[in-house]
């Protein structure tokens, strides 16, 4: 056998895995569904995705499909995502390999039509408008906390004289 | 009540536990990107790289040379505490890494007048920035293991300062050398520190010039020992990059983004990278002017400070503009610069120590008021800087399949077809991540650079080939002959036709392989020349 301690191989937690998987629809074609396949640890798994409200923090109907996995620990996931819809054949619109964390983590994309069937990696399950929106208003909330610190500093400076002896 | 001199470290132990958690507590591996996996792989493999820097374990069956690792420094370490688990190990070096750091920048903040608590502030901004953070997400922790840059600023401050005294000189040489030694970026950020304070001493016309000859006196040796075995390890890594090839404008974009709070999408297009400082301390250090109205040296560690930025925030020049400068030029332009925002270590330190001494004013005139800039400093590190929010864990558990034998291993994965390096990189880094718990060896090179494939690449689009062709006998043979003993299939990430066709081969070898699933992956390890 290996020289190995078993206290090399067994550090971690083994806790189980849960991964979230979002898709935000930007184009609701009639009865759309998506379909996620993986292979998690040697073991093939397919889900549908669904937008019915019943896995908790999902809305129904609010365009954002959502199911769970979990399982033993994966340190990454080959995912395929696949459409139909009335007026759309079977499409493989996204194919890649995932990292996923520990414990709990969430990959989310985003579905577009234009100019093709295609699904990307996204931050959060918003409207790609939206999400823009998230992004600029982020910039401009740090960019006003940084004028309220100054504000905050000008009102202590207000009135007091420069320091004697700053020098060191 | 008197601010007492030990609460110091203990408050800022406090925060580095908060701001790189879970890794006081974890056994797994901090970090978003797999550079983590190969860092770990480093501090595991140090007692074997410490001699010679090669290493008969990796790049199996030559054995690798590493003539060129980023991080001397850490390589010391990995010796030293060789009995703790690697990825422990590397967990304990982000907490205690941004602890010292952040105390040392307290120390440099105190040397220009800064008095606790408003000193914790120049270490609370050191080491929350945008550069930590990302270090610490990407995986190359070490960068944050930098108590030596404000060690240096301290010295050489005292150095070139009226008075200065030869010890000030050697202390600051020998900082100078651990800087440069924990990662070639914070020596760069060091030489702009050394200039800076250098013109300001020049400028006042007060330099103590024994102190300051004191330093390149102790640098002289260990630095031509450095630069030869860093060219000699194959200095310009990046020499196929033609990254100034981007348009300035966009390069200019893309500093901004960095530059500004770290973005909800950053973890997922930005590949973490974020330049940002905190706030509180931007803050601080534009009221200086005004809270610090008398010429002193704050003045000259603030412009140092500012012109390290601004070359942070710099374009990338063209690649011609390098190659016309020789071998060097390609060195420093190719592959020291590869990430120019890293110079802005140099600004954050000086921009954190001079707001920390604005605090110091603005605290013994202020009254309690002042007191709120630790709730602003609170808030900036959790809810702009978002961390410890950001941080992810990889499994630190291996799979056990690779203890069912002994021997050369060599480990099968798909390819990128694209070409893309991210895949390679993770599949090396975790292949290497694996190498410091089984111990034995593979056919990985575990420090990858942009421009050389993994000779596993080579072995395994080889063996893939053979098997597909059906040739498993003549196949066996080779690696047997080599002295493979076990080929790992990665089976998870293989096309469902693929793994299907390489299983049916691979029994031909060994009709039944050790298989795993823990570890995060399915493993089947198949014996090389079993009966």
């Amino acid at each position: 056998m290996l020289p190995l301690s078993a206290a090399q191989f067994v550090v971690a937690s083994e806790l189980p895995q849960e991964v979230r998987l979002e898709v935000v629809a930007e184009c609701q074609p009639n009865n759309l569904a998506i379909e996620v396949t993986t292979q998690w640890l040697g073991e093939a798994r397919t889900m549908t995705l669904r937008d019915d409200g019943v896995l908790p923090e999902d809305r129904a109907r609010d365009g954002v499909y959502v199911g769970v996995w979990t399982g033993e620990t994966a340190r990454s996931l080959p995912l395929r995502l696949s459409i139909s819809a009335t007026d759309v054949a079977p499409t493989e619109v996204s194919a890649s390999t995932e990292t996923v964390a520990v414990g709990r983590d969430r990959i989310v994309w985003a579905l577009e039509c234009e100019p093709q069937w295609r699904a990307r990696r996204v931050a959060a399950a918003l409207p790609s408008r939206s999400l823009e929106m998230v992004e600029a208003t982020g910039v401009a909330a740090t960019l006003s906390w940084l004028g309220l610190i100054l504000a905050y500093l000008a009102w202590l400076l207000q009135g007091q004289r420069a320091p004697a002896g700053d020098r060191p | 009540m008197s601010w007492r001199g030990w609460w110091t470290p203990v408050v800022l132990l406090a925060f580095a536990v908060v701001f790189t958690w879970p890794a006081a507590v974890t056994g797994d591996v901090p970090g978003h990107q797999p550079d983590a996996l190969g860092t770990v792989w480093f501090l595991s493999a140090a007692p074997r790289l410490l001699l010679d820097l090669t290493d008969p374990l990796t790049g199996f069956p030559e054995g690798a040379r590493y003539g060129r690792p980023d991080s001397f420094t850490l390589l010391v370490l990995g010796q030293i505490f060789a009995f703790i688990p690697a990825p422990r190990l590397y967990s304990l070096l982000l907490v205690v890494g941004v602890a010292t750091s952040a105390w040392a920048a307290e120390a440099f903040a105190r040397a220009l007048g800064a008095r606790a608590p408003w000193s914790l502030l120049a270490g609370v901004a050191f080491m929350s920035c945008g550069l930590a953070s990302t270090a610490l997400l990407e995986g190359y922790g070490y960068h944050a293991l930098n108590p030596w840059l404000p060690l240096f600023a301290l010295a050489w401050l005292r150095a070139t300062s009226p008075g200065g005294t030869v010890r000030d000189g050697l202390l600051a040489g020998g900082a100078f050398l651990l800087a440069l030694l924990t990662t070639a970026w914070l020596g760069l950020a060091a030489t702009l520190l050394a200039l800076g304070f250098l013109f300001g001493g020049l400028f006042r016309g007060s330099l103590a010039w024994r102190a300051v000859l004191a330093a390149p006196a102790v640098l002289v040796l260990p630095l031509a020992v450095y630069v030869k075995v860093f060219i000699d390890g194959g200095g310009a890594t990046g020499s196929g990059e033609t990254g100034g090839a981007i348009a300035i404008d966009n390069q200019m974009v893309m500093t901004a983004i960095r530059l500004a709070g770290p973005g909800l999408s950053i973890d997922v297009d930005g590949h973490n990278q974020s330049a940002a400082m905190p706030a509180f301390a931007l803050a601080l250090v534009a009221a200086a002017p005004i809270a610090l109205r008398e010429h002193s040296r704050w003045r000259t560690v603030a412009l140092t400070g500012l012109g390290a930025g601004l070359l942070a925030a710099a374009p990338r020049l063209p690649p011609e503009t390098w190659s016309s400068l020789g071998r060097i030029g390609e060195l420093i332009g190719f592959s020291l610069l590869r990430f120019p925002e890293r110079l802005g270590w140099a600004w954050v330190l000086c921009a954190g120590a001079v707001g920390a001494r604005v605090a110091t004013g603005l605290g013994q005139r202020g009254g309690p008021a002042a007191y709120l800039i630790f709730l602003v400093a609170i808030v900036d590190v959790l809810l702009v800087m978002r961390m410890p929010w950001r941080q992810r864990e990889a499994s630190g558990v291996v799979p056990s399949a690779y203890a069912a034998a002994e021997g050369p291993v060599l480990d099968l994965w798909p390819e990128e077809l694209r070409g893309l390096p991210a895949w390679a990189l993770r599949t090396t880094n975790t292949a290497c991540f694996y190498q410091s718990a089984h111990r034995r060896p593979i056919a990985d090179h575990c420090l990858l650079t942009y421009d050389a494939a993994s000779p596993r690449v080579t072995w395994s689009r080889w063996l893939t080939d053979r098997l597909f062709v059906g040739d498993v006998a003549a196949a066996e043979a080779r690696l047997a002959e080599v002295g493979f003993a076990t080929i790992a299939l990665h089976g998870d990430y293989f096309s469902d036709g693929d793994r299907l066709r390489l299983g049916a081969a691979l029994a031909q070898i060994d009709a039944a392989p050790a298989h795993s699933t823990d570890g995060g992956e399915a493993i089947w390890a198949y014996a090389v020349g079993a009966p």
